[in-house]
């Protein structure tokens, strides 16, 4: 019938380079791994209009002489493995050999690359999905390759490219891994011809975290190490003073490829235990070494993730690795906790109150000690909102359990209410009805806060200047990454303005919001849930009238602004069905 | 250890204890109270490993020495106990509590002294410098309330504390507002020492000092320790070891604007203006104008406050927003009948100061609308 064709070389390509590139930054990140798999010890990074108009690497590696030049062309073409037995020990970054086959697919692409035994270089213009130029020029040593055009035959790819800021933090990010996980490689990037990451050579780690995350996080670097015959970790954490509140700061290297594990990860939230607040992530570089035979990089074609034979073992590692390094610095228990000597000793005071108590009590005195379910204050206090929902008009309030929830009664329900979610919708619709106003009352700084930023965060920031302004939240740079805060909303009163800053620049960099009335939404919402009260914050009685009078003054106060209920309400019908009372 | 003693004696001891008392700790240690009985004195100390009091108790009888440690509930329990009477305290080697007042008889498990974890100082003292406990309260309770109350910013979350020669300066701050306060001490120290001291070390001890008391009291300085040591107690912190922003720069030294005003009237004003807002952040419009000083608070849909004030008032006629909390915080700290404020612009920072405290100064930043 002939339905059934063998797909032409470029269209394979083509949809290779799906896999492969799925967009600049992805493009970036094969290149320079071919790069330091060349021996390159010095690359630099030219990024234009995102990556769509240039991307130009630089290296001074091995170079190739013409024939393998041309051959790098072809898919599967790779000097790293010859036979598939070759993958089980494979030291380099690189071995499928699709990368550059599959960027040439997608852009007009130009090689230019001498080896130090050819007296001339050699220039191959590939467009179309073949060769349409090979020269003699003269070049250093080493590789350029310059893509040009980026996806312009994949209008579909081209289209769904996020915008350029983004694209651009996307890029920062992938040279950022690559730059961290060698220590004696030097990276430069430039974007539009400014530079905006330098890696220095032998620099050492920490000077590197420095350079790029700033002086706080540098100086919160507390090395880990630990090793097994076949695995060793090493590398440095952050103390949790400094957190990020995504992923975005967990970097994993496993021989020296940067990859994600989400297994892996949670190893090292697990290591951190109750340091670290819900919803806040560590700062970690952890470099993993292992015997190639125990890793199998070739599971997804950006080489993103790795499948370990023996997972569990490096999990275990990893998270004794973190809790050591934690404990080390002191950091285990309580922030403080260096009276102590060690956590042996700490775990010889709970045994010995355990066993003391033991003798004491029996069961039956235990139980009478064991606490109520609901504790605080009882009041007779209603609160009288003098808004519409009359629904509420009645509610009194009974008190908080286990310092999270508020109860009180409502016409013979049982009325339960989320303290940090009532908080944060009675903050985020106080923001937004200032904002909508366009009256925003601001309190300027008497010191101003300085935060340090990547580079990715400080470009987020000067994309949203407009938002944080009209918010009433002015930064000005402040040399380097660095930006000061010099006045922000009087609504979110005595909480510190820098976390919450960061928080809004991180949820504001990963959504990559497209309009500014999002922005400006999203990043509202982020304030209201930091300045909210927690769960766990014990509040005085002032306090919860004073929330919940406003709470029920809002017209619609059944979500919050991440969707959640912060109020649940239960019949008497239900109570008594519970307690088998009606059926 | 075995003790007798009066119910006034120890109580007043323990119930000065009791604040020092980690709240929530996971270590069961600390929340236990560390008994000492030594020659003629019963030692109490209790921590929360960033602040610890040991307090030195007369006891009527010290029928054998040694130490324990003695769940907080002691306090609660001694406090039920008739008035006056004598109670006897008993631990044996295991730590088993034995408490007896009259025909009461009470056990309950304590837990080894030798594991009390103990706040180290460092090896070497630093300095020391001797300060009457009147002047050590006014410098602290005319400043302490500045400071930022939120603890994830370290180094604001204390009392800045500054000593060269024989001066003294002490700053809190929360970065919308700042106290400033300057003094002089008898005994002058070599060189120069500056701390930032844990808010709740600060509260702690304005709580135990006695605002009357002309006696000094020794403050000892450590590499990351500060030692108040009282006639009857000892108070052992850690300090904050983070920089301290720099606050001169921040205090306005020329005015163009000057206004006097009667305290008790700007209070009221501002407590009956502030009424009529229900917002979370209560926001004062002051306008100097010709010896007068108008309030207004506004809100969208709940009213408008006026009150208008007689002054002394020099410079060009002005309109100011601040935080009420702000000022009234600096109005409640001191009891002077009338106070000053200066301004350069409705843009920068204003000072406040207090009639006959020239030491104090207080810098408040305005609200932009």
């Amino acid at each position: 019938m002939g339905i059934i064709q063998v797909l032409p070389d470029n269209v394979a390509n083509q949809i290779a380079a799906g896999e492969v590139v799925v967009r600049p930054a992805s493009c970036v990140k094969e290149l320079i791994e071919n790069s330091i798999d060349a021996g390159a010890k010095n690359i630099t990074v030219n990024v234009e209009d995102a990556g769509k108009k240039l991307i130009e690497i630089k290296d001074d590696g091995c170079g190739m002489d013409e024939t393998d030049a041309v051959n790098s062309f072809l898919r599967h073409a790779t000097s790293k493995i010859k036979v598939i037995s070759d993958l089980d020990s494979v030291q380099t970054l690189g071995f499928r050999g699709e990368a550059l086959a599959s960027i040439a697919s997608v852009s007009r692409l130009e090689m230019i690359t001498r080896t130090k035994d050819e007296e001339a270089a050699v220039r191959i213009l590939f467009d179309n999905g073949k060769i349409q130029k090979k020269e003699k020029t003269a070049a250093n040593c080493g590789t350029v390759i310059r893509v040009r055009d980026l996806f312009y035959n994949t209008p579909a790819r081209l289209k769904f490219l996020k915008s350029k800021y983004t694209e651009e933090a996307h890029i920062i990010d992938a040279v950022m891994a690559q730059g961290l996980s060698k220590e004696d490689v030097s990276i430069k990037l430039f974007i539009d011809g400014k530079e905006t990451l330098v890696f220095p050579p032998a620099s050492g780690f920490k000077e590197k975290v420095r350079s790029v995350f700033g002086t706080e996080a540098h100086d919160a670097l507390l090395e880990i190490g630990e090793y097994t015959d076949n695995i060793k970790i090493t590398g440095f954490i952050c103390a949790p003073s400094v957190t990020k509140n995504n992923r975005s700061a967990q970097f994993l290297f496993v021989n020296g490829r940067a990859v994600s594990s989400r297994a892996l990860s949670y190893a090292v939230y697990e290591g951190y235990g109750t340091l670290l607040m819900k919803g806040n992530y560590p700062v970690t570089f952890i470099f993993v070494e292992i015997n190639p035979s125990f890793v199998d990089v070739n599971v997804h074609p950006a080489k993103a993730e790795v499948k370990f034979r023996n997972e569990h073992d490096i999990y275990v590692l990893i998270k004794k690795a973190v809790e050591n390094a934690l404990h080390a610095a002191n950091l285990s228990r309580s922030a403080y906790a260096d009276v102590f000597d060690s956590a042996q000793a700490a775990d010889k005071y709970g045994a010995a109150a355990r066993e003391s108590v033991n003798r004491f009590f029996t069961q039956e005195s235990a139980a009478l000690f064991s606490s109520p379910l609901v504790s605080g204050p009882r009041s007779d206090v209603s609160f009288q909102a003098q808004s519409q929902r009359r629904e509420y008009f009645n509610f009194r309030f009974l008190g908080q359990v286990n310092t999270t929830y508020i109860v009180g009664e409502e016409n013979g329900s049982l009325v339960i209410i989320d303290q940090h979610a009532a908080h944060e919708k009675v903050l985020y619709e106080a923001i937004m009805k200032e904002l909508n106003s366009g009256e925003v009352k601001v309190q300027e700084m008497l010191i101003p806060e300085v935060i340090e930023m990547t580079p990715a965060e400080k470009l987020t920031v000067s994309n949203n200047l407009e938002v944080f302004a009209k918010m009433g939240i002015e930064l000005e740079p402040f040399g380097g990454n660095a930006y000061s805060i010099r006045s922000h909303p009087v609504l979110i009163k005595n909480k510190a303005i820098g976390g919450i800053v960061k928080s809004i620049v991180d949820s504001l960099k990963e959504k990559g919001t497209a309009s500014a009335d999002e922005a400006m939404k999203d990043a509202a919402a982020t304030m209201a849930c930091r300045a909210a009260y927690k769960a766990g914050d014990a509040l005085s009685q002032n306090e919860i009238e004073a929330l919940l009078g406003e709470y029920f003054e809002i017209d619609a106060p059944f979500s919050c602004p991440h969707g959640r209920p912060p109020i649940v309400k239960i019949g008497f019908e239900e109570i008594e069905k519970m307690f088998k009372r009606k059926l | 250890m075995k003790i007798k003693t009066n119910k006034e004696e120890i109580l007043n001891s323990l119930q000065v204890a009791q604040y020092f008392i980690a709240s929530g700790s996971t270590l069961p240690l600390l929340s236990n109270i560390l008994f000492e009985a030594d020659g003629d004195f019963l030692n109490l100390t209790a921590t929360d490993m960033d602040i610890s009091a040991k307090i030195k108790c007369k006891v009527e009888n010290i029928k054998e020495e040694g130490k324990t440690t003695i769940p907080r509930k002691i306090i609660a329990l001694i406090k039920e106990f008739e008035d006056g009477a004598d109670i006897t305290i008993e631990s044996d080697k295991n730590d088993n509590i034995n408490l007896k007042c009259k025909k009461s008889n009470y056990k309950m498990p304590g837990l080894p002294a030798e594991d009390f974890p103990a706040l180290q100082l460092d090896d070497k003292k630093l300095e020391s410098v001797k300060i009457s406990q009147s002047l050590l309260k006014e410098i602290l309770d005319n400043i302490q309330y500045a400071a930022l109350k939120d603890t994830s910013k370290r180094n604001l979350n204390g009392v800045f504390m500054k000593f060269e020669g024989n001066k003294i300066e002490a700053v809190a701050t929360d970065a919308h507002r700042l106290a400033y306060y300057k003094a002089e001490t008898k005994s002058p120290v070599k060189g120069k020492l500056d701390y930032i001291v844990p808010l709740k070390t600060i509260n702690e001890v304005s709580r135990v000092l006695n605002p009357g008391d002309e006696n000094e009291i020794t403050l000892n300085f450590y590499e990351k320790v500060i030692e108040f040591i009282f006639p009857n107690m000892e108070i052992v912190s850690r300090v904050i070891d983070e920089n301290y922003p720099n606050y001169s720069q921040v205090i306005p030294k020329d005015f163009n604007m000057k206004a006097l005003i009667k305290k008790e009237e700007l209070a009221a004003s501002i407590r009956r203006a502030a009424v009529i807002s229900s917002d979370k952040s209560k926001i004062v419009l002051f306008k100097f104008e010709n010896n007068k000083l108008f309030i207004n608070v506004s809100t969208a849909d709940e009213g408008e406050a006026f009150e208008e004030i007689d002054i002394t008032y020099e410079g060009e006629p002005i309109e100011v927003s601040y935080n009420a909390v702000y000022i009234m915080d600096f109005l409640k700290a001191n009891e002077s009948e009338n106070i000053e404020i200066k301004l350069i612009s409705s843009m920068n920072p204003g000072v406040m100061k207090a009639e006959g405290k020239e030491n104090l100064t207080y810098v408040i930043m305005p609200i932009r609308k």
